[in-house]
């Protein structure tokens, strides 16, 4: 019930937001200054809040509001006009749907992919032809970067000796990077590359004689929610503690997660759009995300005590610029 | 159901409803608790199968035996748990472990175990770790559910059968318990109501034991108090009661016992009783009479010290069998009487009759011995059979025990050992002494000629008298000749014996006859038949000879006509083919107007013609036919009477039928009542009837001839003295026969107007009728002359040829009733 008035009371809000952001990008668009296109790959939950909070920032910022679309919204806008989108002073794009919908869509103003970890960012970017134009893309990543989690991995535990990761096999650049960084740490890292087909909950088990602590790396072929649970108790079935990569997953049971919510993200491609707003045509190469949080499994914590050596202060190393 | 005892209702009462309702409790109960384990079993079950399935999901997807195993492991010692399998999602099993603490050692080896398995299928649980991706789904969500295996637990169903056996077991136990108790307190029950019932019933024992003196003492209340006090108030009635019964039954048995002992003390029959071994307890006044003791003396002694008793036929002694009676039980009764040695060693002829004395229960204890003395009726008896068998006058056997006698020698096998022969004996000139010195001479010289018959025989020898003057002997296993050389001594003796009677003497021989007896083709009628006939050819010899049976005697006397004629009438006695005549006795003086008419019988020969009685009379008189002609011919007149109707007419007043009877009619028994019973039953009245008597005839059978005419004479008949003058003594019996009529012999009749002795003769009778006012009749008159002369004589009746010519009385009838 609490629930259910809780969907209710939001729906509201967000009702009145968008009208709200239709009245003033109107209203801007009659002075001249464009609005920007918000095309979300599906109306949930998370989506919504991401427009929500990109929109109150930009609100803030007395721009011209979004105009938000879907897929196939902007499928049958572009039927009917395939020059729509160049009404709009740029474009942001939210998640894979959204991402793959633009493949053969052709446009010339700015886009910013976000809400889409760093190698599928650097993909679309790299198969849009309205990319190929520097400057032109851009994009806010939903992970973090590999150095950031050591650097709290190595605050939140400062005894252990060794740091287990699961790394793709085929994902190169992460296993580059990680062995890049793998010594500016006390521990080192046990990089387990994965193949596919392997038994990743085995793989996890037979980790727990070589690993203090399992870092877990965005990765849908490697976690997913078929894997979590086994994983997680393959783990802790081996007293290996999980840093997790999301929200989520400190639900889940990770000790901790170093993630970036979807107003972390807003507020960062807020940013951007406030540079497209300002007239900036360029813009930056993407980036990881500036503002993340860390949120700590309280139960998991306590499990832990007296078996391995974790600060819990690490929260203190989050970013947050307005919310948190 | 009847038939069971109160403590036993009591019992079934109070445990039937217990055992059923403890068999349905408890059938409810061991049920409920049996579904209850078998329910707990799968509850657990179905929790072990969803606590492991979630928890074998990591084992299976991680592919960690061990932990699974060790998951299994902890899960084993649960009880009741035999196994867990963990099969991977194509149902090959990974891990499958037996249980080894739940093995049921205890159960017994051929019972397989039971088990029940609960398989729960494992799912891969799915965790949301992406915070952009969808959150909202279940774990209950098909799309988010993934079967990756199942997990089965299997369980023994031992604890619930050994749930049920300790259920039923202790079900078993309280009810047995329940029972027992039960049983216990329905004994308790049953005991208090049947402890008084049985102190009831004792006493009502005691009551019909006779003890109605015991009293039943009152232990309860209640409804059993009111009976126990019921039965002590009928006891105590019953007492009073018994006791005036007792008074009033021993005042009767005093009454009954005085009025036995008078009985017994006053009865004539002897009555001794003695106890079970023979000892007199009790003799009667007959009895002490009898013995010769008093009781006082024979009471103690054994019976056969005062009952001493012998055979009455062989006069040997005989020890009364007592223990017939009283070991055998069975009465005694002896046929022929017996010999009782009585006071002063006289001997009465006794009966007797012993019979066991016997408790109600039938047990002996002693006899009761009654007799009478049968000494008088003995006498008697023997009497009687003496003169049934002897001749009353000589003391010898008489004609039918003489035939008897020779019947049973005829009958048996000596007569193919020894010789046996027959003689018949007729006395020569008897008559004479009859006639002139009367029958008490005759008599007398009977008696001695029957002595001198008597000295001469042996003392096997069998000698009767047969009749009248004619005497029997059989020689008994005798040689023929020796016989016949007996015989001829009696002749001799008897020619030679004088006998002598009021200074007269008389010259008696004697006749004899002798048949040997070989029993070929001989019957005691051809027997006598050819002794008779040897007697009559000895007889025709000329007196005082013997003659020996020879066939030609036969055949000798047949040309006589003797036998001829003895044939002849036994024919026409059964041919009827006699025929009634009658001749006229008219009254000589008109002194009468009744006519009477003798009534005369002729033979009708073959040829047509008539045979006159006098050529026939012989014959049926010596062969003893005469009862059966005289039989016949008052049988035929009274038939012809009825028949013609004559006794309705006027004239029948005025007629009078002289019936003959002969002397062997006199004697024949039965004869009388005879004539009496035909008189009775026809028509005739006596007035019609006049008996005519032969004066021989009844002067030989004086006796039945005197009785005759009395019994008839009051009937209203009359008698005539026939052939009256021809004995000499007949003057002598007058006074004493109530004859009517005398009719004068025909002899003197015959020629009396030319014999002056017959005429003197018939004179003198009729004085002496007049006299004795007898009326007279002349027979034979057949000359005009006799007719006048006997007018002159003032006789009364004339009948002959001179009067009338005999004529058929059927004619006569005709005529007088016309």
């Amino acid at each position: 019930m609490h629930q259910l008035l809780k969907n209710g009371l939001f729906s509201i809000r967000f009702s009145l937001s968008l009208i709200f952001i239709l009245i003033f990008s109107s209203a801007y668009a009659e002075s001249e200054n464009r609005s920007i296109a918000l095309l979300l790959s599906k109306n949930t939950k998370h989506y919504s809040q991401f427009a929500e909070k990109l929109s109150q920032h930009n609100g803030s910022q007395n721009n011209a509001p979004f105009s938000i679309f879907y897929p196939d919204d902007l499928s049958q806008s572009l039927k009917n006009n395939s020059k729509y989108l160049d009404q709009f002073s740029g474009l942001v794009v939210a998640g894979d749907i959204a991402a793959d919908s633009l493949s053969n869509v052709s446009t010339n103003i700015p886009i910013i992919f976000t809400l889409l970890p760093d190698h599928r960012v650097q993909h679309y970017i790299n198969t849009n032809p309205n990319c190929q134009i520097k400057g032109r893309c851009s994009g806010v990543f939903l992970n973090q970067p590999l150095k950031r989690l050591l650097q709290i991995t190595n605050k939140a535990f400062p005894s252990i000796n060794t740091l287990a990761i699961f790394v793709e096999s085929g994902d190169k650049k992460t296993i580059h990077t990680l062995e890049s960084l793998n010594n500016q740490f006390k521990f080192n890292i046990l990089l387990k590359l994965i193949n596919e087909g392997d038994n990743i909950v085995s793989t996890t088990h037979d980790i727990g004689h070589h690993a203090d602590v399992l870092l877990a790396i965005a990765n849908k072929n490697i976690y997913n929610r078929k894997t979590a649970k086994g994983i997680l108790l393959s783990a802790y079935n081996n007293n290996i503690p999980i840093i997790g990569y999301s929200r989520s997953f400190v639900k889940a049971g990770a000790l901790f997660s170093i993630f970036s919510s979807t107003t972390q993200i807003a507020e960062h491609v807020s940013d951007l759009t406030t540079q497209l707003y300002k007239g900036s045509g360029t813009l930056p190469a993407p980036e990881y995300p500036k503002y993340f949080s860390i949120q700590i499994n309280r139960a998991v914590k306590q499990s832990l005590e007296g078996k391995l050596v974790f600060d819990s202060s690490i929260t203190k190393y989050s970013k947050s610029k307005r919310y948190e | 159901m009847n038939n069971l005892s109160i403590k036993s209702r009591i019992i079934l009462i109070m445990l039937i409803p217990l055992l059923t309702t403890a068999v349905i409790l408890s059938f409810v109960f061991i049920n409920n608790r049996i579904t209850d384990t078998k329910t707990n079993l799968v509850n657990k079950g179905q929790m072990m199968v969803q606590y492991l399935a979630p928890a074998s999901e990591y084992g299976i997807i991680s592919g960690n035996i061990e932990y699974l195993q060790s998951l299994i492991q902890n899960t084993l010692s649960i009880p009741d748990v035999t196994g867990i399998s963990i099969a991977d999602i194509n149902g090959h099993k990974i891990v499958d472990i037996r249980s080894s603490e739940n093995n049921f050692s205890d159960m017994p080896a051929t019972e397989p175990v039971k088990t029940v398995a609960f398989t729960q299928t494992i799912f891969r649980s799915y965790l949301a770790i992406d915070d952009l991706q969808d959150t909202d789904f279940s774990s209950d969500d098909t799309e988010f559910r993934e079967a990756i295996g199942s997990v089965t637990v299997e369980m023994t169903t031992h604890s619930i059968e050994h749930s049920r056996q300790t259920i039923i077991r202790n079900g078993i136990t309280i009810t047995s318990s329940a029972f027992i108790v039960t049983l216990l307190i329905a004994l308790y029950f049953s005991r208090s109501i049947i402890m008084p019932l049985s102190i009831i019933t004792a006493g009502v024992k005691r009551i019909r034991d006779g003890k109605l003196g015991d009293r039943i003492n009152t232990h309860t209340g209640g409804e059993i108090a009111t009976l126990e006090n019921d039965i002590n108030n009928m006891s105590a009635a019953l007492e009073i009661a018994k006791l005036k019964e007792q008074q009033r039954a021993q005042d009767e048995l005093f009454i009954e016992k005085a009025k036995a002992q008078i009985t017994l003390e006053s009865i004539g029959e002897g009555v001794v009783t003695t106890d079970i071994n023979g000892i007199v307890t009790y003799i009667n006044p007959a009895a002490e009479n009898l013995l010769g003791v008093n009781a006082q003396t024979a009471e103690g002694l054994h019976l056969h010290q005062v009952f001493l008793v012998k055979y009455f036929t062989d006069k040997q002694p005989l020890k009364y069998p007592i223990s017939t009676c009283l070991i055998d039980g069975k009465p005694i009764h002896h046929e022929s009487p017996l010999l009782l040695f009585g006071t002063n060693n006289v001997e009465f002829v006794i009966r007797d009759t012993a019979t066991p004395i016997r408790t109600r229960g039938g047990k002996i204890t002693g006899m009761v011995l009654v007799f009478h003395d049968f000494t008088h009726i003995q006498n008697i008896s023997d009497q009687l059979g003496f003169q049934a068998s002897h001749d009353e006058l000589t003391g010898l056997f008489n004609r039918r025990e003489f035939e008897k006698q020779l019947t049973e020698i005829l009958e048996s096998n000596e007569l193919a050992k020894k010789e046996f022969s027959v003689c018949y004996i007729d006395l020569d000139h008897f008559k004479v002494i009859n006639d002139t010195c009367g029958h008490f001479a005759g008599d007398q010289a009977l008696k001695e000629v029957s002595k001198i018959i008597h000295n001469n025989i042996r003392k096997d020898d069998v000698l009767a008298r047969l009749g009248g003057d004619e005497f029997g002997v059989i020689f008994k296993s005798c040689p023929f000749n020796n016989a016949l050389e007996i015989s001829n001594t009696i002749k001799d003796n008897i020619q030679e014996y004088k006998f002598k009677w009021e200074q007269q003497t008389f010259d008696i021989g004697a006749s004899i006859g002798m048949a040997t007896i070989n029993g070929e083709h001989q019957s005691l009628s051809e027997l006598m038949i050819q002794a008779d006939t040897a007697c009559y050819v000895a007889k025709d010899k000329g007196r005082n000879h013997v003659h020996v049976y020879h066939g030609e005697d036969e055949s000798q006397l047949k040309r006589r006509g003797e036998l001829h004629w003895l044939q002849r009438i036994n024919t026409t006695l059964d041919e009827n083919s006699f025929e009634l005549f009658c001749q006229l006795i008219m009254p000589a003086n008109n002194t009468s107007d009744i006519n009477h008419y003798e009534i005369l019988i002729r033979m009708k020969d073959k040829d047509g013609s008539l045979v006159l009685p006098h050529d026939f009379m012989p014959a049926a008189e010596h062969y003893k036919l005469m009862p059966k002609i005289d039989r016949w011919v008052f049988q035929e007149f009274i038939s012809v009477i009825e028949h013609i109707g004559f006794f309705n007419i006027e004239s029948r007043k005025n007629c009078v039928f002289n019936i003959n009877l002969s002397g062997q009619s006199l004697g024949n028994e039965g004869f009388l009542e005879y004539v009496i019973s035909l008189l009775e039953s026809s028509p005739v009245t006596p007035e019609m009837l006049t008996f005519e008597i032969t004066e021989t005839a009844a002067i030989e059978n004086y006796s039945q001839a005197s009785h005759f005419i009395n019994i008839l004479k009051k009937m209203g008949c009359k008698f005539a003295l026939d052939d009256f003058g021809s004995g000499l003594s007949s003057f002598r019996y007058l006074k004493e026969l109530s004859v009517d009529y005398l009719k004068i012999d025909g002899n003197f009749i015959r020629d009396i107007e030319n014999n002056p002795v017959n005429q003197s003769i018939v004179s003198s009778i009729t004085n002496i009728a007049t006299a004795m006012k007898l009326q007279t009749i002349a027979e034979f008159v057949e000359t005009e002359s006799s007719l006048k002369l006997l007018q002159e004589y003032h006789i009364d009746y004339l009948q002959g040829y001179a009067i009338e010519m005999p004529i058929p009385l059927i004619k006569v009838l005709h005529e007088l009733m016309h």
